[in-house]
């Protein structure tokens, strides 16, 4: 046990220290950064705050209606005037951004003027005044429906149980998936390769000699697994601590992100499934490592391997379209496919408890399983020294006591 | 006294190759044994089936007594493979570090123990250096300290002098000398005949994976004394019937015998000969280079395995 934890933190360091893998690590957040500073600045610098008036000359605008939208974002001063000569003076001295003129007929004919100077009122001026003339008109609505028509209509999915549901409300549901999948890629792309290139190099350079004088099979393959999994939940740390981050700082200039709800049910799922996931896809890349008897057949090999684990991409249109179809469901059940479409299913529909729970089981079996197969295949490999092993030799291998 | 290392009837093949077809031997704490043989004759085969890394087709390599190798026989077994086996890209001192707490030794032991060797071996200076920023001499020193760090009861030593310079082999040879001298058992396999006959009290030599000699070396000496010469005179001495090798220096001929063929016909058929004027000739003490010549170039060797 005490060699398993020496790999598995040496693995670590290892890793850690290399640059591609800090480029890789500080290069998402960075990114995350840089796309929040630039949606910042853009949003900042095409903002208007500045007033937006109006003259209301058919009289069912009232300045409290903007109480209704007392929660509603974003937030802008709306100045009433009495006739457009003295809205136009305001727009002349720079006062306010733009004003919108009703005329008396509005309610028979409901087309609003708006003027302006030189530069078109912001989308959130525009945003705000279009709530407001709502707001305006369902107060003639029994209280009850005035909420209904302001805010429009929102489906949610519910399980018979009640336990759990899908929302097309908060978009963060949608969103989750694609960050999730795309980091579950990008970890796999970088730190995958790592095992595999880690077990290639140490056969070549005969390193795996002096260390199977010192370890077991289970010790090394297992110890080199623990070390990528921290290796990859420090760099998801850092990923989602930039971009929880990012969003919260966001929310203080962008009115959207303030939206932002955090899933949790689908966030502890994301979590529930990566690490089986990953331990599989680097279980698998180590087997494959261990077996090419050169770097460059094994890496050829591993890229066929990503594609095991990419597989639901294809389908998107449909797990959208029909996201309980038997094939999307076999999918979801599939060691290596269902990651990935538990995930992109979640948005749309409410995934069975029994489907989930069985494909969880499976993916953790076969991670388990995944390991154990790389220890028994690195092991046969050390038997074969430089020589490709045949699929004979290893299923005899796996076979053997 | 119980043999550290027992191996018996060893076979080994990868796929249609033949890589050991019966090795024996035994060797003692206290001693330096020889594993000698050309290259590819199956010496590091065997070592690697002795040390658990391939498993044999047929035949036992027991170590410390017992056949499977257990987590603490392993830590007490330091390994020198031929092709160094350390991490490249990585800073000596922490590789050295995590190669030797994967021996048992505690941080704080090895570091210290560290410290001691990398002053020994004059790599101090270097210890925040990469391993490839290394000189092959370097990284042969740093490989002899990570085998050595842990204080293992069984040392195994594959080409220990590659690329180390005059000095430093000296230094190995002293360091190899105290270990047996501390009751070690030292196993060496080495192309440097000079160094086995310089070192080694015991020695098996390994032809086309088969045990072909076996024993005290001095003994293995005696046995093939008369089995060169050494000759002064004028003519060619190449091309001789029942030598298989003759070497000219300083004005002198050493002539290697083939197995079996007798110093006195020799000495006859060169007296015939008028081309060849023979100014001394005398019986040599065979060296092992001698003795590694004869077995390995004899293609009518007898068995002389000798249990």
């Amino acid at each position: 046990m005490r060699n398993l934890w020496l790999v598995a933190r040496h693995e670590y360091r290892k890793i850690a220290g290399k640059k591609s893998f800090l480029i890789s690590t500080i290069g998402i957040p960075i990114l995350i950064c840089l796309v929040m500073g630039i949606t910042i600045v853009v949003t900042l610098t095409a903002m208007d705050r500045r007033p937006v008036g109006y003259v209301d000359s058919s009289g069912i605008l009232q300045l409290d209606a903007q109480q209704l939208l007392a929660d509603e974002q974003p937030r802008l001063l709306l100045v009433p005037y009495p006739d457009g000569t003295s809205a136009r003076a305001a727009l002349e001295s720079g006062e306010i951004q733009a004003y919108y003129v009703l005329p008396t007929d509005y309610l028979e004919a409901p087309v609003a003027h708006l003027y302006y100077a030189d530069k078109a009122p912001s989308q959130l001026a525009r945003q705000r005044f279009a709530y407001f003339m709502r707001a305006n008109l369902v107060q003639q609505l029994p209280e009850a429906y005035q909420e209904r028509v302001l805010h429009g209509s929102q489906l949610t999915v519910r399980s018979s149980d009640g336990a759990r549901e899908a929302s097309s409300d908060n978009i963060v549901d949608f969103a989750v998936p694609f960050v999730a999948v795309i980091f579950f890629f990008i970890a796999v792309l970088s730190a995958g390769g790592y095992m595999f290139q880690a077990v290639a190099d140490e056969k070549e350079n005969r390193t795996m000699e002096v260390l199977m004088t010192s370890l077991t099979a289970n010790e090394l393959i297992g110890g080199k697994s623990l070390g990528l999994i921290a290796v990859v939940l420090t760099q998801l740390f850092l990923w989602i601590l930039t971009l929880t981050l990012a969003i919260i700082i966001g929310a203080q200039f962008v009115p959207e992100l303030q939206a932002v709800r955090v899933p949790w049910a689908l966030l502890a799922v994301t979590a529930v499934y990566f690490l089986p996931a990953y331990v599989l896809i680097a279980s698998l890349m180590t087997t494959v490592g261990a077996a090419a008897p050169e770097t460059e057949q094994g890496q050829q090999i591993s890229g066929l391997l990503n594609l095991l684990f990419t597989f639901p991409m294809f389908f998107l249109a449909i797990i959208f379209a029909n996201p309980n179809h038997p094939f999307i469901v076999l999918l979801s059940i599939f060691p290596t496919t269902s990651f990935t479409t538990i995930l992109f299913r979640w948005s749309f529909t409410v995934i069975p408890l029994w489907q989930l729970a069985l494909s969880w089981t499976l993916l953790v079996i076969t991670a388990l399983a995944g390991i154990w197969l790389a220890a028994r295949v690195f092991r046969l490999g050390m038997l074969q020294y430089g020589q490709a092993l045949s699929l004979k030799g290893i299923v005899a291998t796996l076979r053997a006591r | 006294m119980e043999p550290t290392v027992q191996v018996s009837h060893l076979v080994k093949s990868f796929g249609k190759v033949k890589a050991v077809q019966d090795v024996s031997f035994e060797v003692y704490p206290g001693e330096i044994f020889g594993l000698l043989g050309p290259n590819g004759a199956g010496k590091t085969t065997t070592i690697r089936v002795m040390l658990d890394i391939f498993k044999p087709d047929s035949g036992t390599a027991t170590l410390f007594g017992t056949g499977a190798l257990t987590e603490g026989n392993k830590q007490r077994i330091g390994y020198l493979p031929e092709d160094r086996g350390l991490y490249k890209d990585l800073k000596l001192e922490p590789t050295l570090l995590y190669l030797a707490t994967l021996k048992g030794l505690d941080m704080t032991s090895a570091r210290e123990r560290l410290e001691t060797w990398l002053h020994r071996f004059d790599l101090y200076e270097h210890r925040h250096k990469k391993v490839q920023e290394l000189s092959k001499g370097m990284q042969q020193k740093a490989q002899i300290i990570a085998t050595l760090l842990h204080d293992p009861d069984l040392i195994v030593i594959d080409e220990p002098f590659s690329g180390l310079d005059p000095v430093n082999t000296r230094l190995v040879k002293e360091i190899i000398e105290e270990l047996r001298q501390a009751g070690k058992t030292i196993l060496m396999s080495t192309h440097q005949m000079y160094q086995v006959e310089a070192l080694c009290n015991r020695i098996v030599l390994i032809n086309d994976g088969r045990t072909v000699l076996y024993g005290e070396v001095n003994r293995i000496k005696r046995e093939f004394a008369g089995n060169a010469v050494n000759l002064q005179g004028q003519g060619d001495f190449t091309e001789l019937p029942g030598v298989l090798e003759a070497r000219q220096n300083n004005g002198s001929w050493h002539l290697t015998l083939a197995p079996g063929a007798n110093p006195q016909e020799l000495f006859r058929a060169l007296a015939t000969r008028e081309a060849i004027k023979i100014e001394r000739f005398e019986l040599a003490e065979p060296s092992l280079d001698d003795i590694f010549v004869a077995v390995v170039k004899g293609n009518d060797t007898e068995e002389l395995a000798h249990a």
